[in-house]
């Protein structure tokens, strides 16, 4: 590790970000046994320029999965416990009076949301005041605290976990505050074959240590160039048309609406929805070694860009109809678009 | 080095003009099928009279021959629109890209290439950075790429597909034409007939004296087949014709050689005596001064060798102008017939013989001198007028001679049944019933006599009483009360009857 080399010519680049991807995707395998196309989605919306709701039951190592992906970028990672008392100053920081010199004055004191990668654990807990303060840092950036603002250091990386069971007592966050996640990633239950693998590897007297991809002095920045280099990636007219299509189809009373969404859906997927899927497109065609986006790379995004950005009605719900399956219906009977 | 924005522009024209020619192909065998039955319509309509005995009426003939062509002119131009149109549609810059990808795999890289490059290209500082890798690998993927040869023009598809709507074309076609022909009526045929025989007589003999008769037989042809010319005005150019025939030479008029003057022997004998029609033989009381057999018709003039056609095609000509003129006559007949009162028929009823009273009577022999009969000779016009109009037979003969009813059957005309029905007068008595063969026998009861000035209504004693038993059928049929037997073959409510 060292100083990130001087890399000028696109090809360089390209190779750069693909090597960089793959090594994270390996030592965040190295401690998370399975789930590698969670780790692929989380890698995927950290380049994309976007933030991770990861849901699961307890125990299927949410947090170790983040703190790996931290710790394998080089960034650095806070994380935060969501509970029922969480203030949001506890998350954004607050002003304390300090005495130096003889002098008494506020200095601010900042919060766990000042760092690279920020781990919203079990953000449904928390009431919605402190989840807006999280979400508002999320989309802007930048915290503003008694009329001073500070920016937040990039790349900033919110991945919130939230637990679809025991709902009692949660406040599950506001479609229009789920809409700001580029992602939600659900991680299932491991294989047999995975899970004695989780028990080798957590039962041993063995510990694995993460080497980081960047260096943790010039993380950061490297991060950020690989950043623009994705928003490089040409997309050509006729694969915008179609995610426009598709976002039509989901959105009720869209052109193009199909008679699932009709059926099941209360809202559809905001603009937002349509930029992740050419973002995560853009990863795929990176990482695939093209400069252009072709629709096999948008159509891999769409379940993990769009599901938590469908609304489901009563309907849905009392049928147990999942927005998933919606995705995937839309996906069989969508046509591409013909030039 | 290839130029992929040129590799796609000429895959775009290759494509193009695929289209096109797949969208002309489509429609060109409905279009063959359709010209072709527009341009031998009047053939397949001949066809239809010549082998099956159906025409079609030449209004409806000259009305689809039309319609064919017409339909051909559009099909035509929707053809060469369609093509268009599948030209332009298909001549997309992008569209062409994206089949390209389709072919060489390449991802959507060809028509990101032709999105950001093609017609409406991009100012180079606003294109990515990454713009000349995509346009290596377009470069790549399209090294050896030939439109001509990824894009084929293959017929196969385009004509099964147009097959089918041949078929139906053709199916639609056919079931018109049965829908639009018919039997001729007896006068059309004839008709026909002569504008048959007409041609014939164009196409073996072309002097002046054949085309002028033929062009008569075209014209009494077409005069047949109008509806607005009345019968009377028909008969009278058959007339006309038939002077015509008797005034020609015959021979010579369908021989262009001239011929020896014993030929017109050939027309003397044209008897008042006993001529026998299909024989072709008369016997006339007037010899010929030409020193001819007297009146030997047929027979002489076979002899003569060369005008054994053209004395033939005369004998069919003047058999069909025969045919035509008692067809004629019948019509013209029936119409009178519809015109005139009840009243009037009655009288003529005395007269005139009703069709069917003598159904099976055995058609007339040729009458002397008669000309109904189609092969009977003539007499020699030019020889002896007076006597030929001596022997010319009277217009009652004629008028018998013309296909009265109950006579010569070979016109169509069909023996009607004879009514049974017999009542006699008391006192009368017919021959003997065999009432065995009858289904029913209706006796009228002679009536009741009335006592003048009393009122009284009294038997009359003195009137016939019948020898034979009988009763008056019963007003209501009474149910017979026995099953009725299956093997019995007189239906029950007749077997009162007939015990």
């Amino acid at each position: 590790m060292g100083a990130a080399p001087q890399i000028s010519t696109p090809t360089q680049r390209i190779n750069e970000f693909r090597q960089a991807f793959s090594r994270a995707e390996a030592e965040i395998g190295r401690v998370i046994v399975g789930h590698q196309p969670v780790v692929r989605k989380i890698l995927t919306a950290l380049f994309g320029g976007g933030h991770v709701l990861i849901e699961g039951v307890p125990g299927l190592g949410k947090t170790l999965l983040v703190k790996t992906a931290s710790e394998a970028l080089g960034l650095s990672f806070k994380r935060i416990q969501f509970t029922p008392d969480l203030m949001p100053s506890d998350i954004i920081g607050t002003q304390i009076l300090t005495e130096a010199d003889g002098h008494r004055e506020f200095q601010f004191k900042r919060g766990p949301i000042f760092a690279h990668v920020v781990l919203g654990d079990e953000i449904n807990r928390a009431t919605p005041k402190t989840q807006s303060a999280v979400l508002e840092a999320m989309e802007e950036r930048q915290v503003t605290v008694f009329g001073v603002t500070y920016p937040l250091a990039l790349p900033f990386f919110v991945l919130a976990t939230q637990n679809p069971i025991e709902l009692e007592g949660t406040y599950p966050l506001p479609e229009a505050q789920m809409d700001r996640f580029l992602f939600k990633v659900v991680i299932g239950a491991p294989k047999p074959e995975e899970l004695r693998e989780i028990l080798q590897r957590t039962t041993a007297a063995t510990s694995y240590t993460i080497q980081p991809v960047f260096d943790p002095q010039t993380a950061p920045a490297s991060i950020e160039r690989l950043k623009v280099l994705v928003r490089e990636v040409m997309v050509a007219e006729p694969l915008e048309r179609y995610v426009i299509a598709i976002i039509s189809a989901c959105t009720p009373g869209g052109a193009g609406m199909l008679p699932e969404i009709t059926q099941y859906v209360r809202f559809g997927p905001s603009p937002r929805g349509a930029q992740a899927l050419i973002l995560c497109a853009k990863v795929n065609a990176l990482l695939d070694g093209r400069v252009s986006v072709s629709y096999e790379d948008i159509e891999d995004a769409i379940v993990p860009a769009l599901r938590h950005r469908l609304l489901r009605n009563f309907q849905a719900e009392a049928e147990n109809v999942t927005t998933e399956s919606i995705l995937e219906q839309v996906i069989k009977r969508l046509k591409r678009p013909r030039a | 080095m290839i130029d992929p924005i040129e590799v796609i522009g000429r895959a775009r024209r290759r494509i193009a003009e695929v289209a096109a020619l797949r969208v002309a192909v489509y429609l060109v065998p409905p279009l063959v099928i359709l010209l072709a039955l527009g341009a031998g319509f009047q053939q397949v309509a001949a066809a239809t009279w010549e082998r099956w005995g159906y025409v079609l009426a030449p209004a409806l003939g000259r009305m689809m021959h039309l319609g064919l062509l017409l339909a051909a002119a559009i099909g035509l131009a929707i053809a060469a629109l369609s093509a268009w149109l599948a030209y332009r549609r298909a001549s997309s810059f992008v569209e062409a890209a994206e089949r390209i990808d389709l072919r060489v795999q390449g991802k959507q890289e060809i028509v990101t290439l032709a999105t950001l490059s093609g017609p409406n290209p991009l100012p180079e500082t606003q294109r990515s950075s990454l713009f000349p890798i995509l346009l290596r690998r377009s470069m790549e993927y399209l090294s050896d790429f030939d439109p001509a040869r990824e894009f084929r023009l293959e017929l196969g598809a385009p004509l099964a597909k147009s097959s089918a709507l041949t078929l139906a074309l053709v199916v639609v076609l056919g079931l018109s034409m049965l829908a639009l022909v018919r039997p001729p009526g007896p006068l059309e045929a004839q008709a026909r007939k002569l504008e048959y025989i007409a041609k014939e007589i164009s196409a073996n003999d072309s002097s002046p004296g054949s085309e002028a008769l033929a062009e008569q037989l075209r014209a009494m042809a077409s005069a047949l087949r109008s509806p607005d010319i009345p019968p009377e005005k028909k008969l009278d150019q058959l007339a006309a014709l038939e002077r015509k025939l008797q005034q020609t030479k015959t021979p010579s008029d369908f021989e262009k050689k001239p011929q020896p003057q014993t030929s017109t022997s050939n027309q003397t004998g044209k008897g008042q005596g006993k001529g026998k029609g299909d024989s072709g033989k008369g016997e006339g009381s007037g010899k010929s001064e030409n020193g001819g057999s007297g009146g030997e018709g047929n027979g002489k003039g076979d002899a003569n060798g060369k005008n054994k056609g053209g004395e033939s095609k005369m004998m069919e000509v003047r058999n069909e102008i025969s045919k035509t003129k008692t067809q004629l006559e019948n019509e013209n007949k029936e119409s009178d017939k519809t015109k005139a009162g009840s009243g009037q028929s009655k009288k003529n009823d005395q007269t005139t013989l009703k069709p069917g009273d003598k159904p099976n009577q055995p058609g007339a022999t040729p009458h002397q001198g008669g000309s109904g009969q189609a092969k009977q000779p003539k007499p020699d016009m030019s020889g002896r007028p007076e006597q030929a109009k001596a022997n010319k037979p009277s217009k009652e003969q004629q008028d018998k001679d013309r296909g009265q009813p109950g006579g010569d059957t070979h016109l169509g005309q069909i023996p009607q049944a004879v009514s049974f029905e017999k009542f006699y007068k008391p006192g009368e008595h017919g021959p003997q019933i065999e009432i065995k063969d009858a289904r029913y026998v209706l006796f009228r009861v002679p009536p009741a006599a009335s006592t003048p000035g009393t009122g009284k209504t009294v038997l009359d004693k003195e009137r016939p009483t019948a020898s034979t038993p009988y009763s008056n059928l019963p007003l209501k049929e009474t149910r017979l009360q026995a099953a009725p037997d299956e093997r019995q073959l007189v239906p029950p409510r007749y077997r009162d009857l007939l015990q």
